[in-house]
């Protein structure tokens, strides 16, 4: 049962170049679909070219943006924008995400880090988001970040999301995880926040590991095994909106894939229980 | 939106944008930054740690022999100094080596020998023949008549000079004496990357035929022994066996037929 129109079904898995070998036996009966970055791939040929596209033959894929700035007072980058939609319609993939982040100012800085959330911001995401869907002829969904501070805030990272989701018209990537580490971090309450997020907007689901620096700073490094608490929120988001797709996200420490597959695995297993709680309920 | 919030905004609140700017310049420099000094230290310890360590993995990662020539106090100098001062205009992580690669063009760090950026281009090349987007598809040469063949070299082979022996550097011969040196790079149908050294005249073999449309084999190597002043049976016997191997490694074709 598809409980919303998605591209994406089922249990994901992030490809990364480190995992490629050990991922070439995968099927889709254990992995519903890929994701990666294109600024990873895009303009790559040879034998990471070659292996990438015997993937994107067998699976369905995502891909998930890492310099797309879209919070970047530098301009837009009109041509990177035209690339990315060269290489989502040359892989036939529908499916492309990015972070409600800026990476770059006065050139590329390669991570992530939290705009102010202000009422101008809003506005200035907001024309960036509409700019970029018209380029690409799709949907720009956007994933709540992690953050280790707030600078220059001006309203809740609740308020500033659902504003830039509304005036921006677009769908949300639910990183699951981001919100348990922002909730520590920023000391709010994950669950509320999950559930006044607008369900018709959550297009799909991301989940990962992170580090505990302190009692109250955790960081969100994609290095290990998904946290109790978190699975805990995930089985609450299919509670509270319905089951999504989800992606289990792996990007450092990368354990035999084995392990990856038996967190995959619960990932289905959630799924499955709540799509049985809801019919029954 | 709750109203109340955006009431208590005061006019005098700064533009998010220059607080982007102030957050981003303190990542590069760690700086302090009068707009966020309301911010706990380890906090934004996180994000200088996270943003550095990065770009640090991925200058590291393209660069392990130049990386091995310093100590650790220089390479964190040197990845800083390119951080502040590089403007990376490539929004694609394989390519943070070619910016550094721009950077070290134009840095004055004294600490640098005086062959950095040579080598640091060297080992960029075995990354960029790795993942060069090739538009070619590989076919068998017949070597029987290569004497009447029209040759170019393929596009995923380049021939390079430089003024050191960039492919002998390593911590124990960190110190080499400036020589001329050519060398070409190639990947094969195999995908597999390789080197070779070759000599002045292999180098303008290849120049020759990386440009040829439509010459033989014969009359491109005719012309270099006149352009040389070399015996012409010397020039034609040794360019062949040099064909033959740079066939096998697949560093020439035929010149596609226009018809």
């Amino acid at each position: 049962m598809a409980l919303n129109d998605s591209p994406l079904q089922g249990a994901g898995l992030g490809l990364r170049r480190g995992m490629m070998d050990e991922m070439s036996e995968l099927t889709s009966k254990q992995v519903d679909f890929l994701e990666v970055a294109p600024e990873n791939w895009m303009h790559v040929g040879g034998r990471l070219g070659k292996g990438f596209r015997e993937f994107t033959e067998r699976f369905t894929f995502a891909c998930h943006g890492l310099s797309l700035s879209i919070g970047s007072t530098d301009p837009l980058d009109v041509e990177f924008v035209k690339s990315v939609k060269s290489f989502l319609d040359l892989h036939n993939i529908s499916t492309y995400s990015e972070h409600l982040s800026y990476c770059s100012d006065q050139g590329h800085m390669y991570d992530l880090m939290p705009i102010p959330f202000t009422q101008d911001a809003i506005k200035h995401v907001a024309g960036r988001i509409k700019q970029v869907q018209d380029i690409l002829e799709r949907p720009l969904i956007i994933e709540n970040v992690s953050t280790y501070a707030h600078p220059g805030k001006q309203m809740s990272e609740l308020d500033f999301t659902l504003a830039v989701l509304e005036e921006a018209d677009c769908k949300m990537l639910l990183d699951v995880n981001n919100v348990y580490v922002n909730s520590v971090n920023h000391n709010y309450d994950a669950k509320q926040f999950i559930s006044a997020l607008p369900s018709q907007r959550i297009e799909y689901l991301h989940i990962a590991g992170h580090f505990d620096e302190a009692e109250d700073l955790l960081v969100d490094t994609h290095g290990d095994d998904v946290k109790p608490q978190v699975w805990d929120l995930l089985k609450h988001t299919y509670l509270q909106h319905g089951v999504r797709a989800t992606l289990l996200e792996r990007d450092f420490n990368l354990p035999p894939i084995e392990e990856l597959l038996s967190e995959v695995n619960f990932i289905k297993q959630y799924q499955a229980e709540a799509l049985n709680g809801l019919r029954t309920a | 939106m709750d109203s109340e919030q955006l009431d208590n905004v005061s006019e005098t609140t700064l533009d998010f944008k220059q607080i982007q700017k102030e957050f981003s310049l303190h990542i590069r420099t760690t700086k302090a930054q009068s707009n966020l000094s309301d911010i706990e230290d380890r906090r934004l310890n996180i994000y200088r740690e996270l943003f550095f360590n990065n770009i640090e993995n991925f200058i590291a990662g393209a660069f392990p022999v130049l990386k091995e020539l310093f100590n650790e106090q220089d390479w964190e100098c040197l990845v800083r100094d390119f951080f502040i001062k590089h403007e990376c205009n490539s929004p694609y992580f394989l390519e943070i080596s070619e910016e550094f690669l721009a950077y070290l063009e134009t840095t004055t760090l004294k600490f640098l020998p005086a062959y950095s950026s040579q080598l640091a281009h060297w080992e960029w090349m075995e990354l960029y023949a790795d993942v060069y987007e090739s538009s070619e598809a590989t076919c068998p040469i017949d070597m029987s008549e290569l004497e009447n063949l029209r040759l170019t070299t393929s596009d995923t082979a380049w021939h390079l000079a430089y003024e050191y022996p960039v492919h002998k550097i390593s911590p124990e011969h960190s110190d080499p004496e400036k020589q001329v040196t050519f060398l070409a790079v190639y990947r094969n149908a195999d995908l597999e990357v390789g080197f070779i050294e070759i000599n002045p005249l292999s180098y303008l073999l290849f120049e020759a035929l990386k440009n040829n449309q439509s010459q033989t084999i014969d009359l491109i190597l005719t012309d270099l022994a006149q352009q040389q002043n070399m015996p012409l049976e010397a020039v034609l016997t040794g360019g062949k066996q040099i064909l033959s191997q740079w066939i096998e490694l697949g560093i020439i074709r035929e010149v596609p037929s226009t018809q």
